[in-house]
């Protein structure tokens, strides 16, 4: 019923974030299109507060979990720095990038071993790769509808907006439901909400 | 919801982890007992089936180490039971003496040992590339590829294990444990059957050389039956296309070669030879399949453990067919293979022109240096407290940091490697911190050693060396970090639990009560949230000779939050403070950041332990709730 052949999708997050909760999300409302899904991730030691990506593919001829070096569809960024680390790697030129641009800083860029990048460095080397980009402050949208740690939503509302969505909203729901443990009516009206403000915006 | 997705109909196509798969599998072959210790990427599959063990009528718990679980599943299977353990691999080296025997003794009912090896090495302390182990113990070990073999292939292990009466070792790594993919849920097998036990001293007693030789015997003729069963009768292995150009291949990395081949579109030049019994090598199978190969491309993660057992058999029947192994092929050793490395290397076997597979990227000049993120211990981590009240004890007796060896062990609490505390110096194997500690002194070391080791990592493999360690009378200080979980691995129960994940009602064992029981006479018991009494105890116990142990007991707070504890975020004072980011500085919490060049807290981080407020030497930070009133 439903075609595609190969469709995949990075989270670039930092834990604690709810980027493998997304995955889940989205690969669910992938599964329901009776798709074949595949979902991995690359997590490091920490529960939270460490680097985390999760690749989740879906379409009728993808076999592994991880996704080809230049071969993401798009880019969920949670995070700054991590966008720019899994664009390093995943991006190609039509490659959308969704970046959130509230920074979260690491233990090193707070002792003043490193320095943190300014947004608009880490905007431009973004644009170099791709010009699909839309960058906007998930967090704060979320914090102004009182869900602080729903950014994850707020940036799926946006993708959702996107020509390059392939999927349903309504699937996108059933994920949210299925996978989201707290607060899932809020959620849920959080990702209508922006859903109907980004509408057109996102490319 | 987790009850539906795995219990539910045959048919029914749901997204499963790997290790979820596993369970399910372990549910449809009606095993009714499953243990293990935690260590990712292993743990999802007990994790999975204790909440509904009870239901279902299965025995599911943890297990005090791997060698421990393994027993019980072994004794389990003597009595004519199916069970299931799992593990990590380094479980392996832990449960492999208990593990070679069993190969002798053999089975009745179906026992499937689960060793997750992990390429990359995700979370691991070694690369260890486990299938070296079922060559060394004789054992059959089977390898899926992906979540709905996961599944299929538990069942079949099953039906393998108790056609030879082996052990079946089921052998996966974190690429199939870890992901997340769709399945079709099988028939859920009924098997009831009483427990039994033969006397039988010649199988069961491994204390006579004759009996030994004879078992040894039995067992390479129940080899000989696994390869014909496995693949004749269970029709483990496959075979797709006919190409010339043939790749020998097994578990994660048959995904990445069917990718590659579809995008360097050679799917008429190649034939894919993919191993799921991978010991003992399929010979026959392998034998009839490669004929009118012109080459041969191995293509496996980790060691050439296939390569060689090819190789060795192309030698012995004089077939002279050229493999391309780890070596020809550019296939690399270290670190998991990924799509762009297994098409370059079959790019290469093709002899294809180098742009022919796009898949490497080039990197764009950058001016940017991305910052590196160290995990980070979570806010409000007990930990935190346990070590910065340790390096500012040894400072407060007048000794450096660096002469004070703080010997750490396995689990969350090594994140405090990373800046600021910097504390360990080691971190070898599950309970190594005291005999290293141990070693240290009894070779001379002059001044203190501290030995530091999480609740489960003690119990698991600490406590006999803290046996030896009273026997002989070391003077070394061992700082328990009892969190009360086994937290790393995610959260799984401890000895000290009252009830287990399945709802079991335990009797709990205290670790204080284990360590005065065998003979340690000072013993403190502190909150490592309160700093002070934390400092003010570990410089007392620094100074006394002999054996003394610290047990730092606060709740894991990634845990506690879980459960809903957590106090109010304290606040700011930003008339007092003077931006000296001492608290930052000193404790690298990740719920203190800085925001428009000042220090502040994020409240949705936070779990207000307050030991920020501790140590702001300005008494800027005000507290709003006292956790040190409410002990755990
Ligand atoms: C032999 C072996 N088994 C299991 C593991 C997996 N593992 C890593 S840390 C850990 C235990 C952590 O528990 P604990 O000592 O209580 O420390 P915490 O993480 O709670 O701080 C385990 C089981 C391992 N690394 N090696
Ligand atoms: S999970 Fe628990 S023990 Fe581990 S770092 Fe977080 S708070 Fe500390």
């Amino acid at each position: 019923m439903y075609s595609i052949k190969e469709f995949n999708i990075v989270i670039a997050s930092v834990g604690g974030q709810g980027g493998l909760t997304l995955s889940r999300v989205i690969g669910y409302a992938a599964l329901l299109k009776g798709l074949s899904v595949r979902i991995g991730e690359t997590l490091g030691m920490s529960q939270r507060g460490g680097v985390v990506q999760s690749y989740v593919r879906f379409g009728n001829t993808i076999k592994s979990p991880l996704i080809p070096y230049g071969g993401a569809n798009v880019i969920l960024g949670l995070e700054p720095i991590e966008t720019l680390r899994a664009a390093r790697i995943y991006a190609n030129k039509n490659t959308l990038i969704i970046l959130n641009t509230e920074p979260i800083h690491t233990v090193t860029t707070l002792v003043g071993k490193e320095t943190y990048p300014s947004i608009n460095d880490i905007i431009s080397e973004l644009k170099m790769y791709s010009d699909k980009l839309y960058a906007f402050n998930a967090t704060n949208k979320a914090r102004s509808k009182g869900l602080p740690v729903a950014t994850n939503i707020v940036v799926l509302a946006a993708f959702a907006t996107s020509s390059y969505n392939p999927l349903d909203l309504e699937s996108y729901i059933e994920g949210i439901k299925k996978f989201i443990r707290r607060r899932v009516e809020d959620n849920i009206n959080l990702f209508k909400e922006v859903v109907s403000e980004l509408k057109g915006k996102v490319p | 919801m987790e009850h539906e997705r795995i219990l539910g109909e045959p048919g029914q196509r749901v997204l499963l982890m790997g290790n979820e798969a596993i369970a399910r599998g372990a549910i449809e072959s009606s095993v009714k007992v499953a243990t293990g210790y935690p260590g990712t990427p292993s743990s999802e599959v007990l994790m999975t089936l204790m909440p509904i063990s009870s239901k279902i009528g299965m025995y599911a718990e943890w297990a005090v180490n791997e060698k421990v679980a393994f027993e019980i599943g072994l004794g389990a299977a003597f009595a004519g039971i199916r069970a299931l353990v799992t593990m990590k691999a380094p479980g392996l080296n832990v449960a492999s003496d208990s593990v070679v025997s069993s190969a002798y003794t053999g089975v009745n009912g179906g026992l499937v040992l689960l060793v997750a090896d992990d390429p990359g090495p995700h979370t691991t302390q070694t690369e260890q590339d486990s299938r070296w182990y079922a060559k060394l113990i004789k054992i059959p070990m089977i390898e899926p590829s992906s979540p709905q073999e996961a599944k299929d292939y538990i069942k079949k292990s099953y039906a393998l294990s108790e056609k030879t009466q082996l052990p079946v070792m089921f052998r996966t790594t974190t690429r199939v444990n870890h992901t997340v993919g769709d399945v079709v849920l099988g028939e859920i097998e009924v098997i009831e059957r009483t427990p039994s036990f033969e006397f039988n001293p010649k199988r069961y007693i491994r204390a006579s050389m004759q009996w030994n030789m004879d078992r040894h015997k039995w067992l390479l003729k129940q080899l000989e039956l696994v390869k014909d069963i496995a693949v004749k009768e269970l029709g483990f292995n496959k075979v797709e296309g006919d190409g010339e150009y043939c790749i020998i291949t097994s578990g994660v990395s048959y995904n990445y070669v069917l990718e590659s081949i579809e995008r360097l579109n050679v799917r008429e030049k190649v034939k894919i030879i993919k191993l799921e019994l991978t010991f003992p090598i399929p010979s026959n199978f392998i034998l009839e399949n490669i004929r009118g190969c012109k080459q041969i491309l191995v293509v496996e993660e980790l060691d050439p453990y296939l390569e060689e057992n090819v190789r060795s058999l192309l030698q012995k029947h004089g077939i002279n067919i050229k493999v391309w192994g780890k070596e020809e092929a550019g296939i690399p050793e270290v670190g998991e293979l990924n799509p762009a490395v297994v098409a370059e290397a079959l790019r290469r076997f093709l002899g294809l022109s180098e742009d022919s597979s796009n898949l490497m990227r080039k990197h764009v000049n950058s001016k940017i240096l991305i910052p590196s993120r160290p995990p980070p211990l979570c806010p409000g981590c007990p930990h935190r407290g346990s070590y910065f009240s340790l390096i500012r004890a040894i400072r407060r007796n007048g000794l450096r940091k660096q002469d004070v060896p703080v010997m750490g062990d396995i689990g969350c609490y090594a994140l405090s490697l990373e800046p600021p505390l910097e504390a360990i110096w080691t971190e070898h194997a599950m309970g190594a911190s005291i005999g290293l500690a141990l070693g240290l002194k009894i070779a001379g070391y002059s001044k203190p050693v501290v030995a530091t080791i999480g609740d489960s990592t003690f119990f698991h493999a600490g406590l006999p060396a803290l046996v030896e360690a009273v026997n002989k009378n070391i003077d070394v200080l061992v700082l328990i970090l009892d969190n009360v979980s086994v937290a790393m691995t995610g959260h799984q129960s401890t000895p000290e639990f009252m009830v287990t994940e399945s709802g079991r009602k335990v009797k709990p064992v205290m670790i204080e009560d284990v360590v005065r029981g065998i003979g340690v006479e000072n013993v403190w018991i502190v909150d490592p949230y309160d700093l002070r009494e934390t400092t003010k105890v570990l410089q007392e116990a620094l100074k006394k000779p002999g054996v003394k142990v610290v047990i730092a007991r606060r709740e894991c707070s990634l845990q506690a939050m879980r459960k809903g504890i957590r106090y109010t975020p304290p606040i700011i004072d930003y008339n007092k403070c003077t931006n000296c980011m001492a608290c930052i500085r000193s404790l690298g919490c990740t719920a203190l950041t800085i925001r428009d060049g000042k220090v502040a807290i994020i409240e949705e981080l936070c779990n207000g332990c307050n030991m920020c407020v501790q140590v702001c030497p300005f008494n800027a930070i005000i507290p709003r709730d006292n956790p040190l009133a409410k002990p755990r």
